[in-house]
């Protein structure tokens, strides 16, 4: 097992890869009582379309199937599912699908080895049934028609699929409820026969336990399984433009003012000779330095009265784009949206603003180890996004320097864009 | 953990020194008799004090500080507690071993001038601001809809009693808005200074002598601690008959709320018994509604009850298709019978117990649950975390099924669309 300290907050990180491939990251903190623990297959909405192990030809399967596949992983044989095991230690278990990755997980002070190993047993198991299947169907629907009434939601899902022409990045998490319907018990086993493999997996453990002990207690559970040798998981690769596949949809909505979102599709091709994890820092910098609350932009578009409430900011990537999205409410869009416009025709950032936003991320990276949830979190981002956790984060802030920043802005094509408007219904 | 408590003339400042975290937090309450009438004023307040001070005239050049002192985290809010109304501020900043010496000093400095230091000028407060807020207000206001889940819950509470502070809206009204002005918006903070119970308290690796000394020096009220009573709402007489409410809005999911309210409980049955009965029937995905509801029927993703103690109520709420609501209306009736009957497993009261006992187990992780734990200790003269759990530990079904029988369904509110 690798063991690293981690600078500054003096805490440690153990590592270690299983024999079978599953990847385990562990940060102890003693000081608390809970201990939280994920396991998470590299596997979410967005791979819909690809060669099923033991088969040689590319299929597509209906959106929406991996958030489907997660609502069944709660389903056991014997009749006693996850949430009875946890709930008689006190344990909370949940789960959750993204466009990248699902993840199960629980979090709890007591029984602590019984439960990752029951969360590696649950996972690694499916039971499927005919019945089970459909009976699935009508909460996974009140589930999507929950989130069609969140207009914060909807313009989220609207904006990435009017962004993206092929890449399935654009359709929502969980499906529709017509694709839902049509999903069936032999295309979940082939999704989790594919994706649910221990190299494609990796489990996540923070908070109070003994990473000695723990390791021996997964390997040993690890060991007793079988799992097939499986071949590199081919994804169907989209060559995606750089344009966006409509620029402009409103809607209506029970809503009392206009919200909007104003997405930015930007090709990152350009921006080499930099660690991936490193150019995200300064693009998340630059963006809070143009829209936060600290920029400029942002005090005038409130005192002009353009903007009612703070620009929210969210980015999402794809192995060849960033899709940045601002969100915010407005009763002026037209006017909003030039400003706007004008304002990415020509951006630069200053010293100032860099050294002040590499202090905010230091301070937010300390405090991480506070909350053994969000340290959790955070390396399952770093995992997903850059296939490793290696808690270096506040060493890499301190390199970062204006000289870097500006070669980025000089790269960055910011006019493919494309917004999304929910407008108060009209006929009242 | 130490806990130590400090009285004096004005206020109470409690210190709970840990070393566990690497953050300092400062919660600030400032508590009076909730008026509905002064909701949207002290809102008004909770958010212009953090938009601009004497030092830091804009919200820009406040961040810009606040991102320059390693980003300390400054909220505020005006919430109900039971009849009190509660204007809080709070700051949580690192430790100043993590970033710079002397940090310490000049976070809490940066948070008290907001309190202290206001955006004043001859007794107004500054225009601009004041303008920027009062928009910001009116559209949370005039937004209560966009979120249909605590709307429909609003619209439940409205109907179990207008008049009460239980269905009193907490972004405040339209009309009181308007009635603000920047100078009577000052006289207003004049007279919370002067007239509001204070209670201040501190998590963190602190000095407890050196932190009460400087708080004591920079924490300018003039406010004499009065006995405010209890903040719990008693019902006066409950109705005969369910009330029945179904309103249309432009949804897609109809949202079915069940509000009952309970009566003559004892406080140990309020505190100690509540949460079970709560657990059981729908607090948890092992409950009887999750499983009844959603696993066997598949009718709904989610239906929860949730306990609103200092108001004596019960809620459960949940997302459905319009034409089921007769029928999760009797499941839920059902398994409110069972409970009154005694149909409750000893497995189910364990998992419940628990659930209650893990999470007074964890409260010492998080500075923000030690404060609510000690806040509400102090308000309603509770008992301490581990007399709590040696409570709960002794809590029988008969306990249960006797507080079973005080709890009536009030009101049921459909919210739905035109054709769902």
């Amino acid at each position: 097992m690798e063991e690293r300290i981690i600078d500054i907050v003096d805490e440690k990180l153990y590592y270690k890869k299983l024999d079978n491939g599953l990847e385990v990251y562990m940060v102890p903190n003693t000081n608390v009582k809970n201990t939280y623990a994920t396991f998470t297959t590299k596997y979410g909405s967005m791979h819909d379309e690809f060669v099923p192990i033991g088969e040689n030809k590319m299929i597509s399967v209906p959106k929406g199937i991996a958030h489907f596949l997660e609502h069944k992983m709660f389903e056991m044989e014997d009749g006693i599912d996850p949430f009875t095991f946890y709930s008689k230690s006190g344990t909370d278990a949940n789960a959750h699908t993204t466009l990248q990755n699902t993840t199960y997980e629980f979090a709890g002070p007591n029984n602590f080895l019984d439960n990752i190993c029951y969360l590696l047993d649950y996972v690694q198991t499916l039971y499927l049934t005919d019945e089970n299947v459909e009976k699935e169907k009508g909460i996974i629907e009140q589930e999507l028609r929950m989130y069609m009434d969140d207009p914060i939601w909807v313009m989220y899902d609207g904006v990435r699929n009017n962004a993206f022409n092929k890449h399935p990045i654009k359709y929502p998490i969980g499906g529709t409820i017509k694709s839902v319907y049509q999903i069936t018990k032999k295309d979940l086993k082939k999704c989790y026969n594919t994706f649910y493999h221990p190299s494609n997996m990796f489990l996540v453990i923070t908070g109070n336990f003994d990473p000695e002990i723990t390791i021996n207690v997964i390997e040993k559970n690890q060991n007793s399984k079988k799992f097939k040798e499986v071949p590199q998981i081919k994804i169907k690769d989209y060559k995606e433009s750089d344009k966006v596949a409509k620029t402009y949809e409103e809607i209506e909505k029970n809503v009392e003012t206009n919200k909007f979102a104003y997405g930015i599709k930007i090709n990152l091709g350009k921006i080499i000779n930099m660690s991936e994890k490193k150019r995200n820092y300064y693009l998340s910098i630059i963006f809070e330095s143009l829209f936060g609350m600290t920029s400029e932009f942002y005090e005038k578009m409130i005192e002009k009265n353009y903007i009612l409430s703070p620009i929210e900011i969210d980015k999402v990537y794809t192995n060849t784009h960033l899709f940045v999205t601002l969100l915010s409410e407005t009763l002026f869009p037209k006017e909003l949206f030039a400003e706007i416009d004008n304002l990415l025709k020509n951006i630069d950032i200053s010293l100032d603003d860099l050294e002040m936003h590499k202090k905010v991320l230091i301070s937010s990276e300390i405090k991480l180890y506070d909350n053994i949830i969000a340290l959790n979190d955070s390396i399952v981002n770093n995992v997903i996004k850059y296939g490793r956790y290696d808690a270096n984060t506040i060493n890499l802030v301190r390199t970062m320097n204006l000289d870097e920043a500006r070669r980025i802005i000089k790269r960055l094509d910011l006019s493919n864009r494309t917004l999304f408007v929910v407008k108060p219904l009209t006929n009242q | 953990m130490e806990y130590i408590k400090k009285e004096f003339a004005a206020y109470n400042i409690h210190i709970i020194k840990t070393d566990i975290f690497k953050t300092i937090t400062i919660d600030v309450n400032f508590l009076r008799h909730v008026k509905k009438e002064e909701i949207t004023i002290r809102n008004f307040l909770s958010e212009i004090l953090l938009q601009s001070n004497k030092n830091f005239t804009t919200k820009r050049s406040l961040a810009i500080q606040a991102n320059n002192l390693y980003n300390p985290i400054v909220m505020s809010s005006n919430g109900r507690i039971g009849s009190f109304s509660n204007l809080s501020f709070s700051t949580q900043f690192l430790n100043e071993k993590y970033t710079e010496e002397g940090m310490n000093e000049k976070s809490i400095n940066f948070f008290l001038d907001l309190l202290f230091n206001p955006n004043v000028e001859n007794d107004n407060f500054d225009l601009k601001s004041f303008n920027i807020v009062k928009e910001f207000i009116k559209n949370e206001i005039k937004s209560i809809k966009d979120n249909t889940t605590k709307y429909g819950l609003i619209r439940l509470l409205e109907n179990m009693g207008k008049d009460e502070p239980f269905s009193y809206r907490g972004y405040g009204y339209l009309e009181d808005l308007d009635n603000i002005t920047t100078d009577n918006l000052y006289e207003y903070y004049k007279d919370i200074l002067r007239s509001d119970k204070v209670e201040i308290f501190v998590v963190g690796d602190v000095e407890e002598e050196q932190i009460i000394e400087y708080l004591s020096q920079n924490f300018k009220v003039n406010t004499v601690k009065k006995d405010m009573g209890s903040p719990i709402i008693e019902h006066e007489k409950l109705r005969g008959r369910i009330n029945k409410i179904d309103e249309k809005e432009n949804i897609i999911q109809a949202k079915f709320n069940i509000g009952c309210k309970l009566k003559n409980l004892s406080e140990y049955e309020r505190r100690y018994v509540l949460p079970f009965y709560s657990e059981i029937l729908g607090g948890s995905s092992s409950s009887k509604l999750f499983t009844n509801v959603r696993e066997k029927n598949s009718l709904a993703y989610y239906i929860t009850s949730m306990v609103k103690q200092y108001d004596n109520i019960l809620m459960i709420y949940s997302g459905i298709n319009r034409d089921d609501s007769e029928k999760v209306l009797s499941l839920v009736k059902k398994d409110m019978a069972n409970m009154k009957k005694g149909n409750i497993e000893d497995n189910e009261i364990e998992v419940a117990r628990k659930n209650i006992l893990t999470s007074l187990d964890t409260i010492t992780d998080s500075p923000s649950r030690i404060i609510s734990a000690y806040f509400s200790k102090e308000l309603s003269n509770g008992d301490d975390i581990e007399t709590r759990k040696e409570k709960f530990k002794k809590v029988t079904k008969d306990d249960i099924v006797d507080l079973a029988k005080k709890i009536k369904i009030d009101t049921v509110y459909l919210m739905h669309g035109e054709d769902n």
